[in-house]
């Protein structure tokens, strides 16, 4: 449950409150009320947008409302808003996949405004969520609506799709211009409860890092003073300009820098219980997430795929495959492998088995999630987790 | 993801590794057991089956699903368009699908956007044909749904493209039997389109015939042209396979009466865990008289006899140790014999009939033999007066000198002067017994659990 700011007695610096009377207030909201939802107009749709927005934002950033406009949105209003929400976020989808061509036809300040409101609207994408999980698990204990389910169900696709355009290597770059502004920092310390302690990835370190390693690889690859003199001298049109040269290992970077909203420890601390095989529930198609990894130069892929109904004394296989034809990586056999402070040893599969049980305790014990294998013990760097529900996979009434 | 997925489907499923088909098969979620070659699927289950727990876990990977069988379910055969671009599809599959009914408090809403277009617009059509022969469908705001748990938003749209007019003869029926909270029969199948008022063919008929029989299926049917025109060219050997190639009727513009035989064999009866209201509207649904009263005897009539011999023994409580003997004219219409015998439980019946009653004796010997043992009388006599010589004659040697007071003459059946002299026949201290049912006008045959009995001595 998040911690609220009673920021009722006045105290309301950023106008949030005003901002959640004002949505609450629209004409057009009474349209919920009075008509069939097909037959609710667009203008009224737009309101309940607004609204999710407004309720969203004070509940993110932890102010506590008063009694006379504090509530959840009615299914019909939370369904509107994530309709509505969905048309938002395929525009931004749809600028996401342009952004590096608009950056490049901007002036430096409207290229930077650009990354900003980008980020402007994933905050807002997160006070939409927020307003309408609370509207779904309102609306649960009132037996569920199918159309609520479904319409977050879809708007979270949507927010996959945005959040899988903008984690490109080159949108990160772009995006981690920003980090010099006040943005960031600001929405950091506004965030209440949860979202203090599980941070979304546009504010947790992701584009500091990118930005971090853009910066480095330039002062690393930028040529002394006299030879860039004698290159600025010695310059053709044609001559690649030193800040193009080093663009494709920048994106590498970039791309090792890319965070996920779950990683694989969060995951397996929200396992339920293992139980016995014959205790298990018979399912339609094996229920499993699989964390993923990359080595450091790219050239293999670790997987660890974790069932989502754990059996009592059920091992987990992190299993390592060449990159380039995703055969097992039978060559790194022997060698060592440290996963939550748990060690291991690849067989000649290049397969490592470590008992969930044993990973959970670790994990739960604060132990450091990152795999690290070789006799270095070298990092590996985690990438998105897959199949890993972020809600729950079965509808009501279904 | 889905350019992943995309690329994955486009290897030939030998040239996929454990890991891609892992992948394949775990990112379609729900759907891949339906959608991918089980090749495929036994590659993606060597991909993670590495010890007895996991290779236990991951069972449905390499076991045909089952389709479903609950009241609303229905499942469609379709050609997959895409099948050519990604190999590692089956060339057609099967859509586990669900008629949903929402409540009357909701707005009516379309059908699960999941689902792919065209499907979506047959089912609209289908609704909308449906609504015309069953009014009922128009109240009960249906909408349709994948039956597949997990079913995965995002590439279903994609990979399930293909043409769904095939799919009108088995939503349809799939409908009708969600009005009727019917249950389907897994081994019955359908592919038939629906356009111009009538049945039409349909495509990929080879495919889809392929496919219900490596899901076990046993019929078929198929538009009746095709059927013919199949069997005409021997074009397809279905029968070798234990697939029988049925008719979805042409030529009519009812859709009921195009899947009649259809929907009287996809329909699994109700056993006796199903409630009367069930049971009675299934067996009035049954077209075959036979079959109805194959029905009627294994699950109403039970549960009718429980119902009324109490009644029957409090009012006799002698034929609760001694069961009575009974007469009873053959019925014409729907077996009342039966009905009669399955309460009364009598030791012995005879059957009085004439020359026109007589075909219907093999029926009711078949019937009812077994409960009782029979004893036949033919009767020629057209006046009260002749009638009611033949019938004392023939209660008297069937009676064989034990008392009156054992036999039972039911007096349901038959021609009013028939019943009447049937009556007047009757020895002192006898039973006479009528049984009443609501009648089904269509059907002619009671509605069950509506039979009330009356008996009472005839002393004169």
């Amino acid at each position: 449950m998040t911690m609220r700011q009673d920021w009722t007695n006045g105290n309301d610096p950023f106008g949030w409150l005003e901002e959640l009377q004002e949505a609450l207030e629209a004409a057009s909201l009474e349209e919920f009320e009075t008509r069939e939802p097909k037959a609710v107009s667009e203008e009224a749709k737009r309101a309940a947008y607004q609204l999710a927005v407004a309720l969203g934002r004070c509940r993110v950033f932890g102010v506590q409302a008063p009694a006379d406009i504090d509530g959840t949105l009615h299914p019909p209003v939370a369904v509107a808003a994530a309709e509505v929400g969905i048309q938002y976020l395929r525009q931004w989808t749809e600028r996401a996949h342009r952004l590096g061509q608009d950056w490049d036809a901007s002036e430096p300040e409207i290229a930077e405004t650009l990354c900003a409101e980008t980020l402007e609207f994933l905050m807002e994408t997160l006070f939409v969520m927020e307003a309408l999980s609370e509207a779904f698990e309102a609306d649960l204990e009132q037996g569920g609506s199918r159309d609520l389910w479904e319409a977050i169900g879809h708007y979270t696709e949507a927010l996959g799709e945005l959040d899988r355009a903008l984690q490109t290597p080159e949108n990160l770059a772009l995006l981690s211009t920003v980090v010099r502004l006040p943005l960031l920092d600001n929405w950091r310390q506004s965030l209440a409860g949860d979202y203090k302690e599980v941070l979304p990835w546009w504010l947790d370190g992701t584009l500091e890092k990118v930005d971090q390693q853009i910066t480095e690889y330039c002062r690393r690859t930028l040529p002394a003073g006299e030879v860039w003199r004698r290159m600025m001298e010695r310059r053709q049109p044609s001559t690649p300009s030193p800040v193009e040269a080093p663009q494709p290992e920048v994106l590498v970077a970039a791309a090792l820098a890319i965070r996920m909203r779950r990683r694989w420890h969060e995951m397996i601390k929200r396992l339920p219980a293992a139980m016995a095989m014959a205790a298990q529930p018979a399912v339609e198609s094996p229920e499993v997430a699989v964390a993923h990894w990359r080595s450091p130069e790219g050239k293999y892929i670790a997987d660890m795929p974790v069932p989502l109904r754990p059996v009592v004394g059920q091992p987990v296989y992190l299993k390592v495959f060449r990159t380039e034809d995703a055969a097992k990586a039978t060559e790194l056999a022997g060698q060592p492998v440290v996963l939550a402070g748990l060690q291991a040893v690849l067989d000649e599969q290049g397969r490592a088995a470590f008992s969930l049980e044993e990973l959970q305790r670790a994990i739960q014990a604060g132990a450091d999630p990152t795999l690290k294998i070789g006799p270095d013990l070298t990092p590996w760097e985690e990438l998105p987790l897959e199949g890993f529900p972020e809600q729950d996979s079965s509808p009501p009434n279904g | 993801m889905m350019s992943e997925w995309k690329d994955l489907l486009s290897k030939p499923p030998e040239t996929l590794t454990d890991r891609e088909a892992g992948r394949l098969a775990l990112g379609l979620q729900g759907l891949s057991r339906w959608l991918l070659k089980p090749e495929v699927l036994e590659k993606a289950a060597a991909y993670l089956a590495d010890d007895p727990i996991w290779t236990e876990m991951l069972k449905p990977w390499r076991e045909r699903p089952a389709l479903p069988q609950d009241a609303g379910s229905c499942w469609v055969v379709t050609v997959l368009m895409n099948a050519e671009k990604y190999p590692a599809l089956r060339e057609a599959a099967v859509l586990p699908l669900r008629w949903q009914r929402r409540p009357a408090d909701q707005p009516s809403g379309a059908h699960d956007p999941r689902l792919p277009e065209g499907l979506r617009r047959i089912a609209d059509r289908v609704l909308q044909q449906v609504a015309e022969e069953e009014p009922s469908v128009k109240e009960a705001n249906w909408r349709l749904v994948p039956a597949i748990e997990q079913f995965p938003p995002g590439p279903a749209q994609e990979l399930l493209v293909g043409s769904y007019e095939s799919a009108f003869a088995s939503l349809a029926a799939g409908l009708f039997l969600a009005t009727w909270e019917g249950k389907p029969d897994p081994t019955v199948w359908a592919t038939g389109a629906w356009a111009d008022g009538g049945i039409q063919p349909i495509e990929g008929l080879p495919q889809k015939a392929a496919l219900a029989i490596e899901w076990g299926a046993k019929v078929l049917f198929v538009p009746e042209q095709q059927q013919k025109e199949l069997e005409k060219n021997g074009y397809f050997h279905a029968g070798a396979h234990g697939l029988h190639l049925l008719p979805l009727r042409a030529g009519t513009r009812k859709l009921r009466e195009s899947l009649r035989e259809y929907l009287d064999q996809l329909e699994v009866p109700p056993g006796p865990e199903a409630s009367r209201k069930q049971r009675s509207a299934y067996f009035l649904r049954i077209p075959d008289d036979a079959k109805a009263r194959q029905y009627y005897r294994e699950y109403i009539l039970p549960e009718v006899r429980e119902a009324w011999r109490p009644a029957i023994h409090q009012q006799v409580p002698r034929f609760r140790e001694e069961a009575p003997l009974l007469v009873s004219i053959v019925s014409k219409g729907f077996d009342l014999q039966a009905l009669t015998v399955g309460v009364l439980q009598p030791q012995q019946c005879l059957l009085l009939y004439n020359e026109e009653m007589a075909t219907e004796i093999p029926m009711v010997e078949e019937t009812i033999g077994e409960d009782c043992a029979l004893k036949k009388h033919r009767f020629t006599g057209q006046t009260r007066e002749e009638l009611l010589q033949e019938f004392q004659n023939a209660i008297r040697d069937f009676l064989h000198r034990m008392s009156g007071d054992r036999l039972v003459v039911d007096l349901t059946p038959g021609q009013r002067i028939m019943n009447l002299a049937l009556y007047d026949a009757m020895p002192t201290g006898s039973f006479a017994l009528v049984c009443q049912a609501e009648m089904d006008k269509n059907t002619r045959r009671p509605k069950p659990f509506t039979e009330k009995f009356e008996l009472w001595q005839v002393n004169r």
